[in-house]
This record gives structure tokens, sequence and C-alpha cells, in this order.
């Protein structure tokens, strides 16, 4: 072995120092990676898969006043094919029918053909014992997803106000279009998480519940085609009942779509006839034109144009004072009193109390009213007892009120404040003066009093009703269709210290017993009483029984 | 001297390499317990809202009213109203 040369012992030294600078790097590269496995966290197995055609909502419940559920979210199982996947088309969807009747298989055969597409939804808001019964059938290429979808377990009860969700659960309806507009749904791709605040409505569902049951009742009895009420606060204008019958059902949005199910409370409008009159007196009160023992001399029909006169059923031989006029429901009277207040006071007058424009609610607009579109004297006489203006029923309901209320503005509410995007208070908007209500309600309290008065019906035991009735024509293209009324009553109780307005409509009532009569006095207002019989005690108002 | 340091600082190397993995370990089935509870906690409030919706629906007005009727119930008057006044004078009398 030769000597070492110092050259070469260093540069050996320098490769000892380098392949352990090596190693030693390697090792700690090893471990650090180790570390570094063992400290984060376990993401390596998830995988996010976006599909942007299964997208769905989560909605907060819908509850009444006190809690009751009117609308939740359910989870359900939802089907959905790859069509990558499958065997073979014809042969799944002969299989799935088996189970699965009333699937479009010709639609989804074509559908299906396409293997380029990687997801086409089969059936939608499956039970989880139809999902299981699909699932053993063991088919390859189909998957379920759980998503929220809407149910509403007290049936058709408030059914136009709750409104409907489409098939991606959003709201288009009702209250349900009003959550996607002011709540807020959230975006879901899988199950969803946590719990929403419920939106809390006004309604009071026993309340809600005696309502429909007495419209329907009173549908029977008289043979009616259709009805609706609505159970208003005066003061705050928070709807404590609201329906028009039939009843829509909330989880069938076709079927809502019928004219026969048309929400006649809010989106129909109608010529509601002598409760008009309410609004015409407190008109000619608050403009001091004439006070409750102004004389008209009601004898002579009033001659609007060469065939077409106003007169009373049963004329009056002696001029009468306005309280008799309104409990007597003197046509001529009526329009005799807004001759004296004259059309342009009388059009501002309705457009103060809000009757000549759409009312927006927590539910949608309402329909617009039909204003005449020239105001001249004909239409200022029939006006002062309720033709020739169709409104809403809802929002004659809450014009009254502000009659009655001391005479401030309300505005109709289905909502909760406390719940609501408008948590302040809106001020007062006066009307009418404090006095003209406290006459208007003296008169409503007369016409349930008086022996002769068309609201005696109406009358219930420690409550205190005041009321007025009205029978109208029914308007049908091109006029009036002779034989059908719409007989309306709108009370207010207790009058003392006034709680709540009722409006009562009832579509086409017939004759009953022996009476050839189809009048208000007769079908609205005892079913008016009948409602408030029922509700006011759920709502809390302490009779005056002695 | 260098050889004893050497070999205690591979036992303290082996020994923090056991403990890391234990305390890993841990973690992980911590992790996945939480993971399995919070799915169960998903599950169960799918549960009690379904259970919500169908006490709902045996609730509603249109079951319960026929049902309290055939027990003899009516529903609530005006009359069924007392003051306190009435109550004192009723609890006297007997």
């Amino acid at each position: 072995m030769p000597a070492a040369d110092p050259n070469t012992t260093r540069s050996r030294a320098l490769r000892v120092v380098m392949v352990y600078g090596i190693l030693g790097l390697g090792f700690s590269s090893v471990g650090v990676q180790l570390v570094r496995l063992g400290l984060a966290e376990r993401a390596i197995g998830k995988t996010s898969i976006s599909r942007p055609l299964a997208k769905t909502y989560a909605r907060p419940d819908i509850v009444d006043r006190n809690g009751n559920i009117f609308a939740t979210d359910v989870v359900m199982q939802s089907l959905f094919a790859d069509p990558a996947n499958l065997l073979s088309a014809n042969e799944t969807l002969a299989t799935l029918n088996t189970v699965l009747p009333g699937i479009d298989t010709a639609h989804l055969r074509s559908v299906l053909a396409n293997r380029k597409r990687r997801f086409v939804w089969l059936r939608r808001g499956l039970s989880p014992a139809m999902a299981q019964r699909i699932h053993d059938l063991g088919l390859p290429g189909l998957d379920f997803k759980s998503e929220p979808k809407r149910s509403y377990p007290q049936g058709r009860i408030a059914g136009h106000l709750i409104g409907h969700v489409n098939i991606d659960n959003k709201g288009t309806a009702g209250i349900e279009h009003y959550i996607d507009e002011h709540v807020g749904i959230e975006h879901v791709v899988a199950t969803p998480q946590g719990r929403r605040r419920a939106l809390h409505l006004t309604i009071d569902l026993p309340a809600q519940a005696a309502l429909e049951a007495e419209l329907a009742g009173a549908m029977r009895r008289y043979s009616s085609t259709a009805a609706s009420g609505v159970v208003l606060d005066v003061d705050t204008g928070a709807v404590r009942a609201a329906a028009s019958l039939p009843t829509a059902d909330p989880g069938n949005p076709l079927e809502a779509q019928h004219l026969r199910f048309l929400d006649r409370l809010k989106r129909g409008t109608y010529e509601l006839g002598s409760i008009f009159k309410t609004v015409t007196i407190a008109m000619a009160l608050d403009n001091r034109k004439i006070t409750t023992r102004t004389k008209f001399d009601v004898r002579q029909p009033i001659e609007l144009s060469r065939r077409f006169t106003i007169s009373d059923h049963q004329p009056a031989d002696r001029p009468l004072s306005v309280t008799e006029i309104f409990v007597r429901s003197s046509n001529v009277g009526a329009g005799l009193i807004a001759l004296k207040v004259g059309g342009a006071e009388q059009r501002r007058f309705l457009a103060k109390l809000g009757l000549l424009k759409a009312i927006k609610t927590d539910a949608g607009p309402t329909a617009a009213p039909l204003v005449p579109s020239s105001w001249g004297r004909s239409e200022t006489v029939t006006i002062a007892y309720g033709h020739g203006l169709a409104v809403a029923p809802l929002q004659f309901a809450a014009a009254g009120a502000a009659l009655v209320n001391g005479g401030h503005a309300v505005a109709p509410r289905f909502v909760k404040r406390s719940s609501s995007i408008a948590t302040k208070r809106a001020p007062l908007r006066r009307v009418i003066s404090a006095r003209t209500s406290a006459d208007i309600r003296r008169l409503m309290r007369l016409n349930v009093t008086s022996p002769i008065g068309s609201g005696r019906r109406a009358d219930v035991e420690g409550y205190e009703v005041g009321g007025k009735t009205g029978t109208a024509d029914r308007a049908s293209t091109g006029g009036y269709d002779g034989d059908a009324v719409i007989a309306s009553f709108f009370a207010v109780f207790p009058i003392s210290k006034p709680r709540f307005v009722v409006l009562v409509t009832l579509h086409d009532p017939k004759p009953t017993g022996s009476s050839k009569k189809r009048s208000a006095s007769l079908n609205a207002a005892p079913t008016a009483g009948r409602i408030i019989k029922r509700v006011a005690p759920l709502l809390g108002v302490v009779p005056k029984l002695r | 001297m260098l050889r004893m340091f050497i070999l205690l600082a591979i036992a303290a190397a082996l020994a923090s390499a056991f403990r890391l993995y234990a305390v890993s370990y841990q973690t992980q089935q911590i992790a996945d317990q939480n993971s399995r509870m919070t799915s169960e906690i998903a599950k169960l409030s799918q549960d009690i809202t379904i259970l919500r919706a169908e006490r709902t629906y045996l609730m509603r007005p249109e079951r319960i009213e026929p049902l309290a009727g055939k027990l003899g119930m009516r529903p609530v008057a005006g009359r069924q109203f007392m003051t306190p006044s009435e109550l004192h004078t009723d609890q006297r009398q007997r």
C-alpha cells in the first residue's frame, strides 16, 4: 500500500462528510414528513364533489304565534342516476317501475341513454321506507341524496297564507316567498346542519282552525260556493286568523292555480255592498258635513240616468236621520250623503283609507282594486253604498279597522313583529278623528242591538258586537249576475274597547228554509256571530256578562 | 463519553417517536369519535324534526277536535271566564 498522499486523505474525508450529510438530510426529511403526517388533520380521505344540478335550500320553520308548526323541513331521500354506471337504461327503468310507479319512462329513457351525463334526478322527496325498497333492488348506477323537503303537518289550514315552495325548496308564494325575500334561506348541497330560528306568524292556530270550521259550516248551511274571513287586531293590524274557502293545500302548488282555489281574501276583488256605507258616513261625519242626527229626505229615488235610478227595497215614508239611514241600510240615504260631500272629496277620502291602491302584506300584495276610470255623479252615488269599486276583503278589513280603532290607519300584518324585518313601530297615521270613530262604533253597535238592525243575528252575549251587513249583486262579465250575491258582514268587538275586527264574506249564498231572501243579515251576520263566539275566548277577550 | 451521548440520544429519539405516535393515534381516535358523534347528532336532530312534524300532524285541530268531542269536550266559551272576585265568593259559599 502506498503511503497516503495527504491530498487523497483529505478528499476521502470530504467524501465521507458528504455521504453523512446526504444520508442525514434524507433521514431528517423522512422524520419531518412522519411528524407532519402524524400531526396533520386527516383531510386525505375527503373528497369534494360539486354537483351544480343538485342544489337545494334549507328553510326556517313557519310557526304560529305560540309556536305551533305550520311548515318544517324534513330530510327525505332523493333518487338519482349516474347514466355512465347503469347496466341498461331500459332494464333499470323497468325494474324501478315495479316499486316506483308513475315515473316518466319514455322521457327518462332518452335522458339516461346519454352516457356523458353523470347526474339525472329520478324522483325527489322519497319516504325512508320507499328509499329502502329501491335500495333493495340493488340496481347499479342509482344512488340517493338526502335533502330537505318542505312538509306541512297542519294540512290545508292557513294554506293560502303559507304559500308554496318549488322542487328546490325555494319559496314561490305567500309566507314561503316572504322567507326567501326577507329572512333568508341557506343553500345546502348535502343534509342541512343545525336548526334555524323559526318564523313566527301573527296567526293563532286554534282561532284559525275555528274560523275555517265556521266558514265551512256556513258554506254548507247556505249552499255557498266560496267564503272568506279574517280576524284582525284593530290597533296593530296583526291578523289572528285569515281564511279563504275552498282552502288551498300548501303541498300542492298546481291545484292552487285553479280559479276555484283563488285566495278570495287577498287575491280577489269584490264589490262589497252596504258595508261601504260605514265608510261613506265616516267620511261625511269627519268632514263635519253632517252629524248623526242630520236628516235626509230619502223618499224619492235618486235618478242617475234615464235608465238607472237608485231606490230602497223598503222606501221610507219620512225623512231619515243618518243613524236611521245606517241601521235601515238605505241606498238612497248613502247616495245623498256622498253627494253632499262630493265626488272629489270621496275619492280623496277613500285614497286616504288606502282603498284605491293595492296594499303590500307579508304574504304578497293584495289584488289591485277596480277603480272606475271616471268619477262622476253615478260613481259617487254607487260607491257610497258599495258598488262600482271592487276591493280585496282584507284591504277593506284594514280600512274598516281604522274607522273603529279611534281613527289611525293600520296595515295588515302576518309576521309577528319580533321576527319581522320591521321591528320599529311605524308612527300612527290618523285618517279620521277620534270623535268620528266613536260615532261609527255607536252606529255599528246600534245596528246589532236595534230590533230592526240588520246585524242583530251577529250578537254574542258579553262581547258587545257591532257590525254592518252588505249584500252585493255579484259582478260578472259585462254586468251583474242577476241571481248571485256576495253577502258580507263587517264586525268589531267589544265595542266599548275594540280589540278585533272580523270581516266575513259568503259567495253566492242560497236562501234557507221558507225564506226567499239571501240578504247578509240572514247568512253573513249569524256566521260572523258564530265566529266571534268561538274565536273571542281563544284570543283572550274577557266577556262582560253582568 | 461520546458513545454514551450517542446512545442516550438514540434512546431519547426512540422514546419521543413512540410518544409522538401514541399521541397521534389518540388524537385520531378522538377525532373519529367526534365525527361519529357529530353525525349522530345530525341524525338525531333530523329524527327530532321528523318526530315534531309527526306530533304536529297528530295534534292538528282537524283530528283533535272530533276526538275531544267524543270525550265530551266543547270549544271554549265566553261564559267560562271568571273574575277573581267571583272566584272568591265561590270559595266562601263552599
